[in-house]
């Protein structure tokens, strides 16, 4: 005959003294349970949430980044790198550059690793008169777009030309003209034109843009470097800004400049600047409204924290006092049994254990059911679903661990004196009473 | 034949605080050889429990000496004592005190816990005591289901589990009905009759014993038939 079995038969027999020191004990590990599962739900949440919020801030700066891709696009060429001595006035007044910088400047331009900047179109422009048409245009003749190649996304696979450039190099023998020079002369593409004296065949009309484009004349850079005497120069390099960074200017000049000393930059159609300051702020404030939310939800989660340390050893106590009297009000009901065995001469410790015993055995049990009820309470306070993965990862052996421990702690702190009482208890004055 | 129980000089004097003290025993002198049945009768108050207590180790007497066997009882350390009143001394008491939640197997049994028996042993002694009882069909009951009489016999199975020399009886027969108070003295009588020592406490005149006592405010006195 064992000791264990008084302690399973007792349990058995007083199932509501037992069922309540046993719910006291649960509600003790279960509010210590929930309140560190609701802590880890909370954060775990928050850290969802947040990573959600990233997601939709960088999709949004996705979509706000192409927009603006496209619109550089469609505004085409947004910066002129000019030899350092061209004259600004003169700019203005002749309507194109007139100092000329070494073709090789582009080729120099898109082998270095310039970030700033894109589709590199060096130009050797100049208002001349169509000999055989008595016309004013301007002359515009051009390799086509030299390539940056280090943007290889950019680029065709053999990184030579451009996937999608903003001009296309003329065909030999080919030209291409503007709107308005197509109206004046009735030129449509295909026809045959002569200009400074060689044949030529229209490759292209330019849709109309109402600006100096309407004007224009593409021609190979060969043909206008041969017409005009300025064998490989060129007078401007034409330039799409990079949407990546929109203090422009500072930077480019300083990128450009480490590449080409003697070159000025400027920088012209100020929508797509105001388009990309936009832009960034709208990102500023993505991340500003994303930093708001992960205060509030730490503020939030510091002021739980607050909470649950508050209460946990409220309730700890408080059942630790409610455990001690019912295992107190079970020695009073048990003293026959004490005395009785007692005189059959079980020795005090073994009656200690008896009642220590029970009370270890409720601890374990109430352990279990309160940290079942607590890490589920936990889960769904923090808004973490029962059934998904979430809560799986909120079941932690450790925590169950350390529950059972403090159960058993608890039980044994309130049941030692009344276990003590119980063992000391003078069976002499039990048993007198007959 | 050799006194298994011998009381000498024994008294006690209980001293409530507070309130005036009361006489329990006042040198009470008593022996139960081995065999012998003896009977102390007396009212109400008179110190029976605090004889039988005082006997079996359970009440240390202010003065003189109990001894059972050789052993001087309260020379012991509360510990050895108690192994040594698992081994060498049985109870009966007039409230039974069987433990509700075993069956009467187990309650005949629980002296065991005492003693670092072998179960199977114990069992079947158990078994032999409830069976000698005439209680076999009861086995897996617990108390409540058991008649008054059929109870007191478990209590006294229990106190004969461990095959006491001496066996202290307090108003054994004192809740019984006539019929029953008769089986159990009987088995008490067997005890005795098989060589045990049986000091029995009652207020009932006419139980019969080898040697009558009266007990009067503390003090023990033989009766001559
Ligand atoms: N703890 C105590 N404190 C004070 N007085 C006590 C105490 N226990 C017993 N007494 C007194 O000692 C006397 C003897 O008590 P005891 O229980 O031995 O009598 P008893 O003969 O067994 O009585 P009953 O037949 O009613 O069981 C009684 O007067 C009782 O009131
Ligand atoms: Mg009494």
């Amino acid at each position: 005959m064992k000791p264990w079995l008084l302690i399973k038969n007792e349990i058995r027999y007083r199932k509501a003294g037992f069922g309540m020191g046993l719910a006291c004990v649960a509600i003790a590990i279960g509010s210590f349970t929930g309140a560190v599962t609701l802590l880890r739900a909370y954060e775990a949440r928050t850290e969802e949430i947040l990573a959600q919020r990233e997601r939709e801030t960088r999709e949004e700066m996705d979509r706000l980044e192409n927009d603006y891709r496209r619109i550089m696009r469609d505004l085409g060429h947004n910066v002129m790198i000019l030899h350092e001595d061209q004259s600004r006035a003169a700019l203005r007044a002749k309507g194109h550059p007139d100092t000329t910088m070494p073709e090789a400047y582009a080729y120099r331009l898109g082998q270095g690793r310039i970030e700033t900047l894109n589709h590199l179109l060096p130009v050797l422009q100049q208002r001349i008169t169509w000999p055989e048409r008595e016309l004013d245009v301007i002359l515009m003749g051009t390799p086509g777009q030299v390539p940056v190649v280090h943007l290889a996304r950019f680029l065709t696979e053999d990184g030579e030309a451009y996937r999608n450039p903003l001009v296309h190099p003329i065909p030999e023998g080919k030209i291409e003209i503007g709107h308005a020079i197509a109206r004046e002369l009735g030129l449509r593409p295909g026809d045959s034109v002569t200009l400074m004296g060689d044949p030529f065949e229209v490759h292209r009309v330019h849709p109309p843009q109402g600006s100096e484009e309407d004007i224009m004349v593409w021609c190979n850079l060969d043909v206008a470097q041969r017409w005009l005497g300025r064998e490989d120069q060129i007078n401007v390099i034409f330039a799409l800004e990079c949407v990546c960074d929109i203090d422009g200017l500072g930077a480019i000049t300083e990128e450009v400049s480490a590449l080409l000393p003697d070159v000025q930059v400027l920088e012209f159609s100020s929508r797509v600047i105001a388009r990309g300051e936009a832009r960034q702020r709208a990102e500023q404030e993505a991340r500003r409204a994303v930093a708001a939310e992960i205060d509030h939800r730490e503020q939030m989660g510091g002021e739980l924290r607050t909470f649950a340390t508050l209460l946990v050893p409220v309730v700890l106590g408080a059942s630790g006092l409610w455990i001690f009297f019912l295992i107190l009000g079970n020695v009073r009901e048990r003293e026959a049994e004490i005395g009785v065995l007692r005189a059959i001469g079980v020795k005090e410790s073994v009656i200690a254990g008896i009642f220590l015993g029970k009370s270890m055995v409720m601890g374990l049990a109430g352990a279990a059911v309160g940290y079942a009820i607590g890490v589920a309470a936990g889960a769904l306070g923090g808004g973490v679903a029962l059934t998904g993965s979430g809560f799986r990862g909120l079941l932690d052996p450790v925590l169950l661990l350390v529950a059972m421990f403090m159960a058993l702690l608890l039980c044994a702190v309130a049941g030692w004196i009344p276990a003590m009482l119980a063992a000391q208890r003078d069976p002499a004055d039990i048993l007198r009473g007959d | 034949m050799a006194d298994v129980l011998s009381l000498q000089q024994v008294s006690k004097t209980y001293r409530p605080p507070g309130r005036s003290s009361v006489v329990a025993l006042d040198q009470v002198s008593l022996s139960v050889p081995a065999g012998a049945f003896k009977v102390v009768c007396g009212n109400s108050g008179s110190g029976k429990s605090t004889l039988l207590l005082s006997a079996g180790g359970l009440q240390r007497p202010d003065a003189g000496r109990v001894q059972v066997g050789a052993t001087d009882v309260y020379s012991l350390s509360s510990e050895k004592r108690a192994r040594f009143r698992a081994e060498t001394i049985g109870f009966v008491f007039q409230q039974f005190h069987l433990i509700p939640y075993l069956d009467i197997l187990e309650n005949v049994m629980a002296p065991a816990l005492a003693l670092a028996t072998d179960t199977t042993e114990a069992q079947q002694r158990a078994r032999e005591m409830i069976d000698r009882l005439g209680l076999t069909h009861r086995l897996d009951h617990p108390p409540s289901e058991l008649s008054i009489g059929e109870r007191q016999r478990v209590a006294l199975a229990r106190a004969l589990l461990n095959r006491p020399d001496l066996l202290l009886a307090d108003e054994p027969t004192g809740n019984l009905d006539a019929q029953n108070g008769e089986i159990v003295i009987r088995h008490l009588r067997d005890f005795a009759a098989r060589g045990g020592a049986v000091l029995l406490a009652t207020h009932d005149t006419r139980i019969g014993a080898d040697e009558r006592y009266v007990l009067e405010d503390g003090r023990l006195r033989p009766v001559t038939a």
